[in-house]
């Protein structure tokens, strides 16, 4: 009976993020009834906040260590059935023209074999892109070689290194850190800090709290009609300090594309999101205009984030009503709305921002890459 | 058990009921407001600009407040909704 009652608690939260996805993809923005029904949905969310939960509590957290090169088959053999309840997988692959083999990850809600591939992929791509910059006859970067190149990954054997699994649930989160040997030591803290930020007292008195730029890339997407993003960065310990001293809690990096003459490189709605981030999450549309269209994978423990190591977000939409456009992006540090807020409405619909910062303003072209040597 | 007075009893139930609600109502006019008042907020600021915003009961309104690289701060109003 038990059982029953949280199944049926759990299948109402997947009925509400369905709703909330569906409304925030699918009705039109700077509509009246986009805001009634968003409304709405918070005020069902609140009413039935004790109700609903976010999932099965009686999910564990799973942990796999092994050392042995496998082929795709045995690892989904052996992982892919329990990959659904778990938020993070990190593997090694060896990549074309890579003396040692790399380590990916890949993070998100719903994790599955083919999402792990695409972390993977996305990540052969940065190593790509890095390269065809220096040698951009070479090496072309086309859809099809990443088409290649994710077969290749599909047909190849991968050296498990270290996987590591989370509860989705919420209820019952346990933090297990996992070593990164993909650390990128980009500098000294004095050295990087380019701008201070200056507005609110805690930010006076704190400094620079918002981290590096490292990269924005925009392209066509493997995947048939869709486009993607990938904004890269990255703190340093100083800055990690200083974002510790404003009190925040939660991270926003923004990406905001410019739509001020109604064209827009990317779609409506979004059709995947990533991040490397730990506790990340899709922030919602709501109270967003139409002129500047903004994208955002937030993160509501920026505590839990590593210095020196660059964290990417990347989110995949439709294809816009145009093939060229530009874009900036807004770090924002923010806080969550109430004690207990997270846990019955989300993340997303929690977070009270405290501070922003616009860097890059509308210098990332779209499509193209703008990378901070 | 029963209560001294039924009257003070419904009274301290009814006030309390009350301040809940409107505790909750208050959050969720905020939590709405805050969103549209930062996107605003945003659509003012220029390159290499911070800004926040801040409720300000008195006027009834939104002050959104920018600062340029140099420290120097202006004020935008915004309205409630």
């Amino acid at each position: 009976m038990k059982t029953t009652f949280l199944a049926f608690r759990v299948a109402l939260n997947r009925v509400y993020d369905t709703l909330i996805l569906y409304i925030t993809n699918n009705v039109p923005e700077g509509g009246i009834m986009k805001r009634k029904l968003l409304t709405f949905m918070a005020l069902l969310a609140l009413v039935s906040g004790g109700f609903i939960t976010q999932a099965s509590a009686s999910v564990q957290d799973e942990e796999f260590r092994s050392v042995d090169t496998m082929t795709v088959a045995e690892f989904e053999a052996q992982i892919g059935s329990k990959a659904s309840n778990l938020t993070l997988i990190e593997f090694q692959v060896d990549v074309p023209g890579e003396a040692a083999p790399q380590t990916f990850g890949a993070f998100g809600q719903n994790l599955t074999l083919d999402i792990a591939l695409e972390g993977a992929e996305i990540s052969i791509q940065d190593i790509l892109q890095a390269a065809s910059a220096e040698d951009a006859v070479s090496k072309k970067r086309t859809s099809a070689r990443y088409g290649q190149i994710r077969n290749k990954l599909l047909t190849k054997n991968f050296k498990i290194s270290s996987v590591e699994g989370k509860s989705k649930s919420k209820l019952l989160k346990t933090t297990k850190k996992i070593a990164r040997p993909e650390k990128i030591q980009t500098g000294s803290p004095d050295s990087l800090a380019v701008s201070q930020t200056v507005t609110p007292a805690a930010a006076v008195a704190c400094g620079t709290w918002r981290p590096n730029f490292h990269a924005n890339i925009a392209a066509n997407s493997t995947y048939q009609g869709q486009r993607y993003d990938q904004l890269k960065f990255a703190f340093t310990q100083g800055q990690l300090d200083q974002f510790a001293c404003t009190g925040s809690t939660g991270f926003e990096p923004d990406l905001v594309t410019d739509n001020y003459d109604g064209l827009h490189y990317f779609g409506d709605s979004i059709t995947y999101y990533t991040s490397t981030m730990p506790y990340s999450y899709l922030d919602t549309k709501y109270g967003d205009g139409v002129e500047e269209r903004v994208y955002t994978v937030g993160t509501y423990d920026v505590s839990a984030l590593e210095p020196w190591l660059e964290y990417a977000n990347y989110i995949r939409t439709g294809v816009g009503n145009t093939n060229t456009d530009r874009a900036k992006v807004v770090w924002q540090r923010n806080s969550t709305l109430f004690f207990g807020c997270r846990e019955v409405f989300g993340a997303a619909w929690c977070s009270n921002p405290d501070e922003s910062k616009i860097e890059y303003a509308w210098k990332f072209p779209l499509p193209g890459t703008l990378q901070v040597p | 058990m029963k209560p001294r007075s039924w009257k003070l009893f419904w009274l301290t139930i009814s006030l309390s009921s009350a301040f809940v609600v409107v505790s909750v109502c208050s959050l969720l006019i905020y939590a709405i407001g805050v969103d549209r008042a930062d996107y605003e907020c945003m659509t003012h600021a220029v390159e290499g600009d911070s800004f926040h915003v801040e409720l300000d009961i008195s006027s009834l309104s939104w002050k959104c407040v920018l600062t340029d690289y140099k420290g120097v701060s202006t004020e935008v109003r915004i309205p409630l909704y």
